[in-house]
């Protein structure tokens, strides 16, 4: 038998409380407005069956789901709930935010286009008019790209570089009986989100780095992606190299187990199960981090408007691996 | 039976037309707001404190205008801590390239002066609602007062940013910048009228409560600022068309003949560390000095503050101060207090400056020269072996933090000497430069005493001169540089510098290149965050 269960949905959440964002003109704190609408569309599609042959019994189950979000009718002038500074880093800029037609709490950054080879790189790299787009830029530092010709990097070339939030995550449960023994093997996994990666804190030069800074450029060809090292944190404003690949399958649970009462055959015992399990067994994923299955927002933020946020790895402790031994009797 | 309906339906009529707008309309009987406030003299009182308590908060937040003005002028490098970011001597060299993360540097200045100028303007448009009584001779006080306040704010700001949003009355919409010659108006209008209607008290008749307020002297020297700063900066004769260079000598030349200040005699009890030190130079314990207090009779005009500032919002402290001093250590010896090592001296400030010159040891602290046994070198960015003494924390004699002892909640907020706005001494050098009769007399009077030798004549360069020794680390020398010439060079070649510095122990080159400034033109960073917000009507200054 195959159980089909199809859910197709469109969730509006309505007039989000928010602190307005006020202009420091005002003089005064923000009051609070209804801002905003979160717009939640998918379908969601299960499907189980189980059977049986003989002896052994099986239960197979699927299930995934499909999700867009988006924001849309932020009430303030420029359309935008500006997201919190001072997160990966002291002084650290605003990097995420919720803005009508874009997901929410999306990547807002600059895009990077590999790193300057050699100097000749930066003198070549000019806009339509010619004109230098990073004159002070040295070998090894990103190459920005300037999304509107100005010929200038500032605000107005950060462009969304992603989306916290997944598109598909999906599930996976089998188990079986077949005698004596059992097996169960769960699953699960997301597909289409980014994760902002910040282990390192960058206002601070004698702050550790990961081992990933041993492949860092050092002369010409050396590296593509990660910039030469420097003491203060010129190539460490918020872009794309901190965007990575939040996708991942996560083996979640594997149980083994076997009925002991089948063979002692003791009138008094019905049950005598002896098992084995791993939680978290295995993930694969291409995310470089320490656990791609990140929940955090910034949930400490004074201000509630910034509560939105989440896909941001600032080095939480990961999940750990369990191994599980145990014994059920039932008399 | 019919006759009931019809009386029923009258009355119901009665009722619904009575039912205006206002008979929903209710007044908040236990809670002051806009609607009801402002009705009373003492309430415009308490909300004239509310904006002297904006005077406290301006510089709690950022980079407060004495400090950064300090690292900006050619007196100081930026210092503070060897691992600490790159924001001071980002200021100090007008570079954004020093540190191009610190986007939002004084955004906490930028933030809080608009809630000073919040406050005042809410008071300024409803003092009219105030049912005065037989106080209406506190109006044009308290209006003169709230007026002052507003200039100050707007005056600190045009200096830092020049082309800021104006705004004289309350607004929440996005305001774009203003030209600079339309703030100046407002600020010189502001204070005209602080002169006219503020106290006239002279210092001997001002009562201990006081203290603190703005007053007509207060109002006369921000105006001779004001106009020296304008007139300067941009090359012009006047003051916006609104204050000549006779006005502007007649207000100082009224202080220093009607305004009851005098010089303190002894250079070194205008400062409590100087003070210390020069005590403990003579053989006696620390605080057995003649420190002249924060009310003596050279404080034209100061910022009062006091230790009681907490963590729950009650800023009443000078919490910029603990950003100078001896980083992260004490001295006992001579009283310095533990703070943050900003501000490190220029060493050639120490070194060419005059041994007999008195200012030179009540302003310096002078590592080997006092035989201070510093330990935290290899923490300081920018070591020159010399930091201020003016503003700096102090420690007694168990090298405990005063500000604690007093009762503050710990040495970075609970710091309390006051800040001298104006002091006489400015006053009397102001006078002289813009062309008193008598102003050999006063430069003299200044060099006295300092005991230094007198000079034979005034020159513009000699003023100046003098009112960068006079003024050193007050948060003066750096607008000096800006206004003497307006094409700025003077400026440029006085900040340029070369030398050796020690960061984190390790040799440094310091180079500050001056051209830095004239593309700047001496500005300071409009915070980004106010730019992003305000979707590009705010514009950033050249050069950041």
């Amino acid at each position: 038998m195959l159980i089909v269960t199809f859910d197709w949905y469109n969730k509006q959440t309505k007039d989000w409380l928010i602190p307005a964002p006020i202009y420091a003109t005002a003089g005064t704190d923000a009051p609070f407005i209804n801002g905003g609408d979160v717009i939640n569309k998918g379908v969601e599609l299960a499907l189980s069956t189980r059977g049986n042959r003989g002896d052994f019994q099986y239960q197979i189950g699927v299930n995934g789901s499909y999700n867009k979000n988006h924001v849309q009718n932020v009430p303030t002038d420029d359309g935008i709930i500006h997201g919190a500074t001072n997160i990966l880093y002291a002084n650290s800029e605003e990097f995420y935010r919720a803005e009508s037609g874009h997901a929410i709490g999306y990547f807002w950054g600059w895009q990077t286009n590999g790193l300057f080879q050699n100097s000749a790189e930066v003198s070549q790299y000019v806009n339509a008019d010619g004109k230098k787009i990073q004159p002070n830029a040295k070998p090894g530092d990103l190459k920005y790209v300037d999304q509107n010709g100005d010929g200038i990097i500032n605000d107005q070339d950060k462009v969304d570089l992603g989306d916290p939030n997944p598109d598909f995550s999906y599930g996976i449960n089998f188990s079986c009986n077949w005698r004596g023994f059992n097996v169960l093997v769960a699953g699960y996994g997301v597909q289409g989100n980014e994760i902002v990666q910040s282990y390192r804190d960058q206002s601070n030069k004698y702050s550790n780095y990961t081992t990933d800074i041993l492949d860092r450029w050092h002369g010409e060809g050396t590296s593509n992606s990660i910039p030469r090292v420097t003491d203060n944190n010129i190539n460490y404003k918020f872009s794309d190299i901190y965007v990575k690949d939040g996708s991942f399958f996560r083996i979640n649970n594997v149980t083994l187990g076997y009925d002991f009462a089948r063979l002692v055959q003791a009138g008094f015992l019905s049950k005598l199960r002896i098992y084995a399990s791993v939680l978290n067994l295995y993930t694969f994923t291409k995310y470089s981090g320490m656990d791609p299955e990140i929940g955090y927002g910034n949930e400490s933020a004074n201000d509630p408007s910034d509560r939105y946020s989440s896909g941001i790895d600032l080095g939480y402790y990961p999940s750990p691996r369990t191994f599980l031994f145990g014994l059920n009797v039932k008399f | 039976m019919k006759s009931i309906r019809y009386i029923l339906f009258f009355l119901t009529a009665i009722v619904l037309s009575s039912c205006g707008k206002d008979f929903l309309d209710t007044e908040d009987l236990t809670n002051k707001n806009e609607g009801n406030y402002y009705s009373t003299p003492e309430e415009a009182q308490t909300a004239l404190t509310g904006c002297y308590d904006a005077l406290q908060l301006i510089y709690d937040d950022g980079v407060a205008t004495p400090v950064a003005s300090d690292v900006m002028s050619d007196m100081c490098f930026g210092g503070t801590g060897a691992a600490d970011g790159d924001g001071y001597p980002m200021m100090d060299e007008f570079n954004m390239n020093v540190s191009p993360g610190d986007v939002n540097l004084f955004e906490g200045n930028w933030k809080q002066f608009y809630k000073g100028i919040f406050r005042c303007n809410s008071l300024l448009i409803n003092l009219d609602k105030v049912e005065w009584g037989d106080k209406a001779d506190q109006k044009p006080i308290i209006e003169a007062e709230a007026r002052f306040l507003r200039a100050y704010f707007y005056f600190d700001m045009v200096r830092m940013w020049e082309k800021v949003p104006l705004l004289t009355e309350p607004s929440a919409e996005n305001i774009p910048q203003s030209e600079p010659d339309d703030i100046y108006s407002v600020v010189a209008e502001d204070l005209l009228f602080a002169v006219e209607n503020a106290s006239k008290s002279p210092y001997s008749q001002i009562a201990a409560s006081g203290y603190g307020h703005a007053t007509k002297w207060a109002a006369e020297g921000m105006l001779a600022r004001v106009f020296l700063f304008y007139t300067g900066y941009y090359g012009k004769d006047d003051l916006v068309g609104m204050v000549t260079k006779e006005q502007a000598l007649g207000f100082v030349e009224d202080i220093i003949t009607n305004g009851g200040f005098d010089l303190v005699p002894n250079y070194a009890d205008l400062w409590p560390a100087a003070a210390q030190y020069e005590a403990a130079k003579n053989g006696k314990p620390i605080y057995d000095n003649t420190y002249a207090g924060e009310t003596n009779q050279e404080v034209v005009f100061s910022i009062k503050y006091t230790y009681t500032s907490d963590y729950n919002g009650n800023t009443d402290g000078n919490q910029w101060l603990v950003m100078n001093g001896l980083r992260k250590q004490s001295w006992i010896p001579n009283g310095y207090g533990s703070g943050w090592g900003a501000n490190t001296v220029v060493p050639e400030v120490y070194q060419n400056w005059d041994a007999s010159d008195t200012r030179r040891d009540a302003s310096i602290m002078a590592i080997s020269e006092e035989s201070i046994n510093y330990e935290q070198i290899n923490d300081v960015k920018e070591y020159t072996g010399y930091f201020t003494k003016k503003y700096i924390p102090l420690c007694d004699t168990a090298g405990n933090s005063t500000a604690v002892e007093l009762g503050g909640v710990n040495f970075m907020i609970g710091q309390y000497q006051d800040y001298f706005v104006i002091r006489f001494a400015d006053v009397l050098l102001m006078a002289a430069e813009l062309g008193s009769a008598n102003a050999l007399t006063y430069l003299n009077k200044v060099r006295e005493r300092a005991k230094a030798e007198p000079v034979g004549g005034v020159t513009k360069d000699v003023i100046f001169e003098e009112r960068r020794l006079e003024f050193a680390f007050e948060g003066i020398r750096y607008y000096d540089l800006l206004r003497y010439d307006n094409t700025l060079q003077y400026a440029a070649s006085k900040v340029s510098y070369s030398g050796t510095v020690l960061t984190g122990g390790a040799q440094y080159t310091k180079t500050i290149d001056g051209s830095y400034l004239k593309l700047t033109r001496g500005l300071c960073q409009i915070p980004n965050n106010q730019i992003t917000l305000s979707g590009g009507v705010l514009v950033q200054n050249t050069g950041w």
